[in-house]
């Protein structure tokens, strides 16, 4: 028995509906602590190298934490992974909600899938009961719309996730949907398990999870939950959640607005935190166990239709709202609320369609290849290009691909405004002046995407004493000064291990995050659960270990990978931003690749970008080291 | 002194029915909790709570008296119990449950740990 | 007055030198914003105040108030 853990690996090859149960290895447990850990460690294990993303080879993995579904602050996350159909390489992405806990109490930490079912399926799993169902009936039905027949069908205990018709068309940025509007939104997870098709997972589980000191277990956890009712972040973060930091991230000049051309949009008040709370919401949402639920589920009334939508959350905000220029909070609500149902990722869509817009403006994509005329602005273009993608329709088939695809077959300068690192659309914060995050987003080990590091602050309180005058008079666009590009790495790679730590352990970070929750609760935590004392430090080291595992993984899929895919796109070299707080800026060749030479020498990465032999050994990766010496891709030195 | 459920306030996260079976069971199961909390989503997008309220019809069920009434909070005596399941239908709540590894019925202690964790007050001790 | 001013990890993860809490002298007519340049914190990286347990914006003034926190933050989503 492992205390933390259910302590069984359920595996299903789907092509010979064979199911094999597996004690959860100790060693695995140790040495990579769980979800992304568990993740990582498994696709470079038994992925077949060079497999086909959308092939029935490539492994489709669901992942909780040994933290996940214990009685403690916010323990509902589960991880997901695959080699990503929209970047080739790497990829994972996570949710909250309820399912990982669910699965856990089923007796697994982790299922992955393999092979293709035969036909159209719905995987339901009773505690150690598992069938795989025909549902043709399903086929074509929308995220919202199946779980809801699911959780009629089958009963309210069952956790569900399910695709929408972008998953199973193969849309390279389709997620999965789970409890109503918690999305593992990245990297195509739900294009991989529409490959294999599985139109949805329902789980239900009635066991208990083994924990080292029950007794202990129940006091820790009932004072990690008085001790963050005393955070004044409770009552103030709490009401308006992720969309809280909407009007900052524009006082800052880092709002992406019109597809990347500028930083900041005067508008940003009609779609803010406070915008959600007057027009939108019915009742706050929370994940499992979660103290402060930042979910807003609400109701948006607009000219195309009134529609119950969970968000949108500030990501959803950035990309779908100021991005495509949509002003209006009810707008970007149903546009959250069409990507949910359809089953794509609210973050690339919006790149998508912004991109795909600007194309049209420039005279790049015409009329009659869109099928519409469309503008930044206007919710039905938007709407247009949403319904096109998830059914690969006109135009849809070429922007399925996702933006770096698209703009390489479009061409004539496209690329320049495909907003993405290694393929995968970039997220909700612009940093042409804000080097340090800049990086985050270049090195971000499955593209462009902000949960792997944050340090827009460092980079703000980098410039220059003269921020403090900054914001003196509120309404004043006065000018950033540039942002120090040197000495921008260690915060990166210290952000790089703290934030997927949480993914590790299968809890959210947002508590210790944003209301300062210490870390001695989840050290204290950690210990009556598992039984195992392990430090704050020890764990940051497994999450480092797994960093370089994911580079290494990414470098065996991909011919040549290195250096050259961690730059961001030219726009944000060539164009500096024609207004707001950054006026004016934007960051150079020479200044990323002073930026990309100090990471790379921290990390112990040649500069290629690749770790080297003596990294991975010394991370405890010796048999890595020597699996990528064979496919002669790890880093020289 | 009365448990009640302010289900306006809730956000269904779920931790009143994890902190109930891990007091009364010492289990991390939230399947052997003796409250449940009902989302109804997509439409009208609120939670539900039901809860015991120690109205007794489960203890006029019981057909051998082993459920009794102390102070007034009705507790199963699971010496007692012959799992004939009477308590659970008659329940007018719902909130008496039936468990695999359990030889007696689930039946809320008003051991209030639910509401010392309940984040949203959705769960409140009213005092007589 | 003598307002408690408490200042979020997520700041001062990013200027280190700031105190974890601080007690100063300060008219009610002054804004959070000024409060915030009294000690030492750019107001750019603060995200929201929290006053007496409710949100505030930075153009309001510290008023009535006895305990003042300002929180920056670690990312959106």
């Amino acid at each position: 028995m492992l205390p933390g853990y259910a302590g069984t690996i359920l595996r299903i090859d789907l092509t010979q509906d064979k199911i094999a149960k597996q004690p959860l290895p100790a060693e695995m447990a140790h040495s990579f602590i769980g979800g992304r850990g568990f993740v990582a460690k498994t696709l470079f294990d038994e992925l077949p190298p060079q497999a086909d993303p959308l092939g029935p080879e490539n492994l489709f993995i669901a992942a909780s934490g040994p933290m996940s579904g214990h009685f403690m602050p916010a323990s509902g996350k589960t991880h997901f992974g695959c080699k990503s159909p929209a970047t080739g390489g790497y990829g994972d992405s996570n949710l909250g909600g309820h399912f990982g806990p669910s699965l856990k109490y089923a007796g697994y930490d982790m299922l992955i899938l393999t092979g293709r079912a035969p036909q159209a399926s719905l995987l339901v799993i009773e505690d150690e009961r598992i069938a795989l169902k025909p549902a043709g009936d399903l086929w074509g039905m929308g995220s919202i719309a199946t779980e809801a027949r699911l959780k009629a069908e089958l009963g309210d205990a069952y956790q569900i996730l399910t695709i929408g018709p972008a998953g199973e068309n193969g849309v390279v940025y389709a997620c999965i949907t789970h409890d109503f509007g918690r999305q593992a939104g990245r990297v195509g997870i739900g294009a991989v398990l529409g490959s294999k098709n599985i139109k949805a997972i329902a789980v239900k589980g009635t066991g208990s999870i083994p924990v080292a000191d029950p007794k202990a277990a129940l006091t820790e956890g009932l004072n990690a939950f008085q001790a963050i009712r005393t955070k004044p972040g409770f009552t103030g973060w709490t009401p308006e959640g992720t969309a809280g930091i909407t009007d900052w991230i524009n006082r800052v000049g880092a709002f992406p607005t019109r597809n990347f051309q500028t930083s900041y949009w005067d508008q940003h008040t009609q779609i803010n935190g406070a915008a959600i709370l007057r027009e939108l919401k019915i009742t706050d949402k929370g994940c499992y166990c979660c103290p402060t639920p930042c979910g807003k589920y609400g109701k948006a009334r607009t000219g195309l239709g009134d529609v119950y939508v969970e968000g949108p959350e500030f990501e959803t905000i950035s990309l779908l709202g100021s991005n495509c220029l949509i002003g209006e909070i009810s707008e970007i609500a149903y546009a959250n609320y069409v990507c949910d149902e359809l089953g794509l990722d609210t973050i690339s869509a919006g790149v998508v369609c912004s991109w795909a817009i600007e194309c049209y403006e420039k005279g790049l994509l015409d009329r009659e290849t869109i099928g519409r005329d469309v503008q930044f602005g206007d919710l039905a273009s938007v709407v247009h290009l949403l319904e096109c993608i998830s059914r690969r329709e006109g135009i849809g088939d070429l922007l399925a691909h996702g933006v770096k695809t698209a703009a390489q077959k479009v061409g004539q300068g496209s690329e320049a405004f495909a907003i993405h690192v290694k393929g995968l659309e970039w997220s909700g914060y612009e940093c042409r002046n804000a080097p340090g995050m800049m990086l985050a987003y270049m090195t971000s080990d499955i593209g462009a995407h902000h949960a792997r590091a944050w340090v827009l602050g460092h980079d703000l309180a980098g410039s220059s004493g003269s921020v403090h005058d900054l914001i003196a008079s509120k309404g004043k666009r006065e000018r950033l000064p540039k942002s120090e590009v040197t000495g921008r790495a260690a915060n990166v790679i210290a952000s790089q291990h703290l934030r997927p730590l949480f993914d590790l352990l299968g809890i959210c970070r947002l508590q210790f995050m944003e209301l300062g929750f210490e870390v001695e609760h989840y050290e204290r935590l950690f210990a009556v659960i598992t039984g195992n004392p392990l430090s704050w430090d020890d764990m940051l080291a497994v999450s480092e270990k797994v960093w370089h595992l994911t580079r290494s993984i990414s470098a065996r899929e991909l011919q040549g990978f290195g250096r050259a895919w961690d730059y961001p796109p030219e726009r944000f070299m060539a164009e500096p931003i024609p207004d707001g707080p950054n006026e004016g800026h934007c960051i150079s060749r020479a200044e990323i690749d002073i930026l990309l030479d100090e990471y790379y020498d921290l990390r112990g990465w040649d500069r290629n970008g690749l770790p080297t032999a003596a990294t991975l050994e010394r991370c405890g990766l010796k048999a890595v080291a020597r699996t990528m010496a064979t496919w002669a891709c790890h880093g020289d030195g | 002194m009365k448990l009640i459920a302010k289900s306006e306030h809730c956000s269904g996260c779920g931790a009143c029915k994890l902190v109930c079976g891990l007091t009364n069971f010492g289990q991390v199961n939230p399947a052997m909790a003796a409250l449940s909390i009902h989302g109804r989503f997509p439409a009208p997008g609120v939670y539900e709570i039901r809860l015991c309220d120690q109205c007794g019809v489960c203890a006029e069920a019981c057909p051998v008296e082993a459920i009794e009434e102390e102070n007034g909070i009705f507790l199963v005596d699971t010496d007692a119990c012959i799992t004939c399941g009477e308590c659970v239908d008659a329940c007018p709540h719902g909130v008496m449950f039936e468990h695999a590894r359990l030889d007696a019925p689930i039946k809320c202690t008003l051991c209030k740990a639910c509401a010392a964790v309940c984040p949203r007050d959705a769960l409140v001790i009213a005092e007589d | 007055m003598a307002v408690s001013i408490h200042i979020a990890d997520t700041i001062r993860s990013v200027v280190p030198a700031l105190p974890k809490q601080v007690t100063v002298e300060i008219s009610k007519e002054k804004t959070l914003h000024e409060a915030a340049l009294e000690v030492g914190v750019p107001p750019v990286l603060i995200v929201f105040a929290i006053v007496d347990g409710v949100r505030k914006a930075l153009d309001e003034p510290v008023g009535e108030s006895a305990q003042v926190h300002f929180y920056g933050t670690m990312a959106g989503g």
